[in-house]
């Protein structure tokens, strides 16, 4: 047996059809991830009463269990209890109507916002208090102070950890396969089930993954440059 | 149907059951990180001295490992090292070998890859004085690398290495798709004699929370312990 390169482009092209999907999923879940992100790590960070508490928790959870485990139970609760719910809030949804890939993106947001509100928490904690109490003696609000004073130092430390937290995310999409959304993974598999050629398929997709990762990269460092445009060498 | 679908008695029936397949996590984490550490340095050095050929070779490696799904990795090294060793030796792997073999291969290339920058940074954070130091003494470029600059560079690495060895715990859940028995592979094992899965996730994840909240308290002590009562790296930044 031996590695049959056509295979490899025959499952190189269909794996490249299925990129919309992929990063379909990938921005939704970043998305979330960001905005929830955003609300986790300021209620960890200024110790909001009780709702801090419930942060941490979900924090630990969420960066502790497997990912794939996360996609298989929402799978599996979303078969059981979809016709339920939607017959409860009177919607006239049927489980049919739902595509997979609504699944993927809800599981695969918990992580998201946990491993999210870890950078964002790092970078808040980054800036030194000090900057905080200047704003106040000059006299601005705390948003003021946050949105003029803050933001712009945090998104300097940020900005390069955000490439790497894309780029995972986009990789961990990759485990929508076990729902059955036919993303890149599963798109580049599609013929290796008549051919047994499976060593060509996940060549090929791991080719798209690749070549998705270095463009990820290529943006993030031009963003990267934009926000530190002010900095001079420092970024 | 609904009231059947998800109990307690299940719940704690199945606990030890899945329990008992912990180890295997920790074992892939254990075997695949002392790969990773062997590889990563080998990597780290090629990089650090610039060595022709080979330097270009491990950025396309590290640029491939981290931009790539350990997904894929897993089954590129499922698929991948039955047909290297048939084409280099001409025998049969896919049937005789473990599985588990694969599964630590493909995690130990995996970590390598995001080791390698760890492990270079540290390297480098020696100050070359050492190595002049370990010169002065009579020392070899080896014995001075292995024992002056690499205890000196393993502290600086503490903290980067167990951040990354309590993220491999839960990425090792997926063994289980190529035939490991782990924790996944027992709930799969247990919902195809009972029909009811869910408990058994229930109780992977409480395992997984609670060992990698274990694991993390322990990093920090030994983080702590490591650092001789210098500030810490952590505490620093």
């Amino acid at each position: 047996m031996n590695i049959q390169p056509v295979l490899i482009w025959e499952a190189f092209k269909s794996a490249v059809s299925y990129i919309p999907i992929t990063l379909l999923i990938t921005s939704a879940v970043v998305v979330i991830g960001l905005f929830f992100g955003v609300l986790v790590a300021a209620v960890r960070t200024y110790r909001i009463p009780v709702l801090s508490h419930l942060a941490d928790g979900f924090v630990i959870a969420f960066k502790a269990i497997p990912i794939n485990l996360i996609l298989v139970v929402s799978s599996l609760l979303f078969v059981t209890h979809f016709n339920g719910i939607a017959s409860f809030l009177h919607l006239t949804v049927t489980i049919r109507d739902v595509s997979r890939i609504y699944v993927g993106i809800f599981a695969l947001s918990f992580p998201a916002i946990a491993q999210m509100s870890e950078f964002i928490r790092g970078s808040l904690l980054s800036v030194d208090r000090g900057q905080y109490e200047a704003g106040y003696t000059v006299g601005l609000t705390f948003w003021q102070t946050f949105r003029r004073i803050v933001l712009p130092q945090m998104m300097l430390v940020f900005v390069p950890s955000l490439t790497g937290i894309v780029i995972a995310l986009m990789k961990a999409t990759s485990l929508v396969i076990l729902i059955g959304v036919v993303d890149v993974m599963n798109g580049a598999l599609k013929y290796a089930n008549l051919y047994f050629s499976y060593f060509e398929a996940y060549l090929a997709a791991a080719l798209v993954y690749w070549g998705l990762s270095l463009c990820i990269e290529l943006l993030g460092k031009a963003l990267e440059k934009r926000i530190g445009r002010y900095r001079g060498s420092a970024a | 149907m609904d009231g059947d679908f998800f109990s307690f008695e299940r719940l704690v029936a199945y606990f030890p059951k899945i329990l008992s397949k912990f180890p295997v996590s920790l074992y892939v984490v254990a075997v695949s990180t002392a790969l990773a550490l062997a590889l990563g340095t080998v990597l780290a050095i090629i990089r650090i001295r610039k060595i022709p050929v080979l330097h270009q070779l491990a950025v396309v490696y590290i640029s491939f490992v981290r931009g790539t799904p350990i997904l894929i990795h897993l089954f590129l090294v499922y698929y991948g090292l039955p047909l290297l060793f048939n084409a280099l030796f001409g025998y049969n792997i896919a049937s005789g070998w473990n599985k588990l073999i694969f599964v630590f291969l493909a995690y130990g290339i995996n970590e390598a890859g995001f080791l390698a920058e760890h492990i270079r940074a540290a390297i480098l954070s020696v100050s070359r004085g050492q190595t002049e130091a370990g010169h002065m003494v009579g020392l070899t470029g080896f014995q001075t690398f292995r024992r002056i600059v690499l205890p000196q560079a393993f502290r600086v690495l503490v903290p980067g290495l167990s951040a990354m060895v309590v993220g491999m715990l839960p990425a090792t859940a997926l063994a289980y798709l190529l035939g490991v028995t782990d924790m996944m592979g027992m709930i799969t094992t247990i919902s195809y004699s009972s029909q009811h899965s869910l408990e058994g996730y229930a109780d992977a994840a409480i395992i997984f929370i609670a060992a990698s909240f274990i694991l993390e308290k322990l990093s920090a002590m030994l983080i702590k312990k490591l650092s001789y009562g210098r500030k810490s790296v952590d505490e620093a930044t």
